[in-house]
């Protein structure tokens, strides 16, 4: 490797790293959060079969399932700006990594719901709980530690999704990778710099996650 | 005072239950044993509406449901007014064992957290689990398990609680611990109908044994008469069984 090449290596480090904890981190860290508040709504929607809500929470589990994250990007961001309707592109990236996540993590909390243990509902109507409470007390909290393992699977893709905001002008990491590589012309060792930071990103959140689980006795 | 009458209940097209009626008086404990299968447990649940019959009623002290004409408030008052213990426990596993006594108490019958607190210390003392107040219920035997379930029953202050095999799941040298907080509850005059296999405990504890097999109450009476003299052949065949096991 040339000297200029670890000069530029060195110089970019920090320019990546910065767009890294100003917009990849919070962006992913807010998505989620929004996103895992839709999920856990539309999970409770569709277990306790609320009639025509729960047709509705359905149709945008599949709507979102089933079309690209970068389509979804495209249609909140360039899409709605067409007929006027004018977002900017961080709160677009945001509405539509929320909506995607919490279409995938509403199923991971469903089916955490639906593996509760009878016995624990049972036990929870039999000391005189209404299906609210046993919800909230019981049957949620159960439900969202179990969720844990796959809720981190999806975390960890959402940081790394959050480059695909790169396409709508947000100056996140793999935006600023791409115009430091378009004005050296060292495109590999940019790359690979940037695949880099995020596996480091997701390697403290592994490590988040094992340390969540050990706490938490998964 | 409890009033059962006729209570039918089916799982498809397999009857289970075929007609109980029971009248059980305050502060009376009623063992019920039988060959599995024969709707000990079913016949329990339909009692605290876990199940529902297809037919019957059930009156317990002011609270009353008709199967045939349920609504939707039945429910929860008749879950209200008992409280079950469960073979398998099914402590809270979300909550430690002070936890487990404390919250029915707190949000069902929304009762201040100090006199919860209170109440649930002396309940764990009574079982001899106090030491273990802040532990998981993972972290203790079955038979602990079960008498923090039973303390939680307590707490609710019902007016009949049910017993379903309570001792069933327990390894042998775990029996007797939970045995003796049954019985120290059936001399306090707590209205309870336990379904149990402890053959002995039931001739011991309670004040009526009934036999159920095939859906019906096909024998009862005195436990000590029911079990060391059954008059029905059938009650007969089956605690020959027991015995010689």
């Amino acid at each position: 490797m040339s000297s200029r090449v670890i000069e530029i290596l060195i110089s970019s480090f920090p320019k990546i790293l910065l767009p890294g904890l100003l917009y990849t981190i919070p962006l992913t860290i807010i998505s989620f959060s929004i996103g895992l508040i839709i999920a856990i709504v539309v999970a409770i929607i569709q277990v306790a079969n609320i009639k025509i809500l729960k047709q509705i929470c359905q149709f945008y589990v599949w709507v979102f399932r089933g079309t690209p994250l970068l389509v979804q990007l495209f249609i909140v961001f360039y899409g709605l700006a067409s007929v006027g309707l004018l977002i900017a592109a961080v709160p677009s990236a945001i509405i539509a990594f929320s909506l995607n996540v919490g279409a995938y993590a509403s199923e991971t909390i469903r089916g955490s719901i639906l593996a509760v243990p009878k016995g624990q509902i049972e036990a929870s109507y039999s000391v005189g709980m209404t299906y609210v409470q046993s919800m909230v007390h019981i049957v949620l909290p159960q439900a969202l530690k179990r969720s844990i393992p796959a809720l981190s699977n999806t975390f960890i893709g959402l940081v790394k999704d959050t480059s695909l905001a790169a396409n709508i002008t947000v100056a996140e990491m793999f935006h600023v990778t791409q115009t430091i590589a378009a004005r050296t012309y060292e495109v590999l060792a940019l790359y690979l710099e940037v695949a880099f930071i995020y596996l480091m990103f997701c390697t403290v959140l592994t490590y988040l996650q094992k340390y969540i689980e050990k706490k938490w006795r998964i | 005072m409890i009033k059962i009458r006729n209570i039918h209940k089916s799982f498809g097209d397999i009857e289970v239950l075929k007609g109980i009626d029971l009248d059980v008086n305050d502060g009376e404990t009623v063992a019920i044993i039988g060959p599995s299968g024969s709707g000990k447990s079913t016949f329990l649940r339909c009692l605290n509406l876990l199940e529902v019959p297809q037919k019957g009623t059930v009156e317990i002290g002011q609270h009353f449901y008709d199967s045939e004409h349920l609504k939707k408030e039945n429910y929860l008052d008749i879950h209200r007014a008992t409280a079950m213990v469960f073979q398998d426990y099914h402590l809270f596993e979300n909550k430690n064992v002070i936890k487990n006594i404390t919250l029915p108490l707190t949000v069902v019958k929304k009762m201040h957290k100090d006199d919860a607190n209170q109440l649930a210390e002396e309940l764990l003392d009574r079982v001899g689990l106090l030491d273990k107040k802040d532990m998981r219920p993972s972290e203790l035997s079955g038979g602990q398990q079960q008498r923090v379930a039973i303390a939680r029953a307590l707490a609710l202050k019902p007016e009949i609680i049910l017993f379903d095999e309570p001792t069933s799941a327990l390894d042998p040298e775990l029996v007797q611990e939970v045995l003796d907080v049954i019985k120290g509850i059936a001399k306090e005059n707590m209205t309870s109908i336990i379904v149990t296999h402890e053959m002995s405990f039931a001739r011991d504890v309670a004040d009526r044994v009934i036999f159920m097999d095939g859906g019906y109450i096909v024998e009862q009476g005195n436990a000590k008469e029911v079990i060391t003299n059954p008059k029905q052949e059938r009650t007969r065949k089956f605690l020959g069984r027991i015995i010689n096991n």
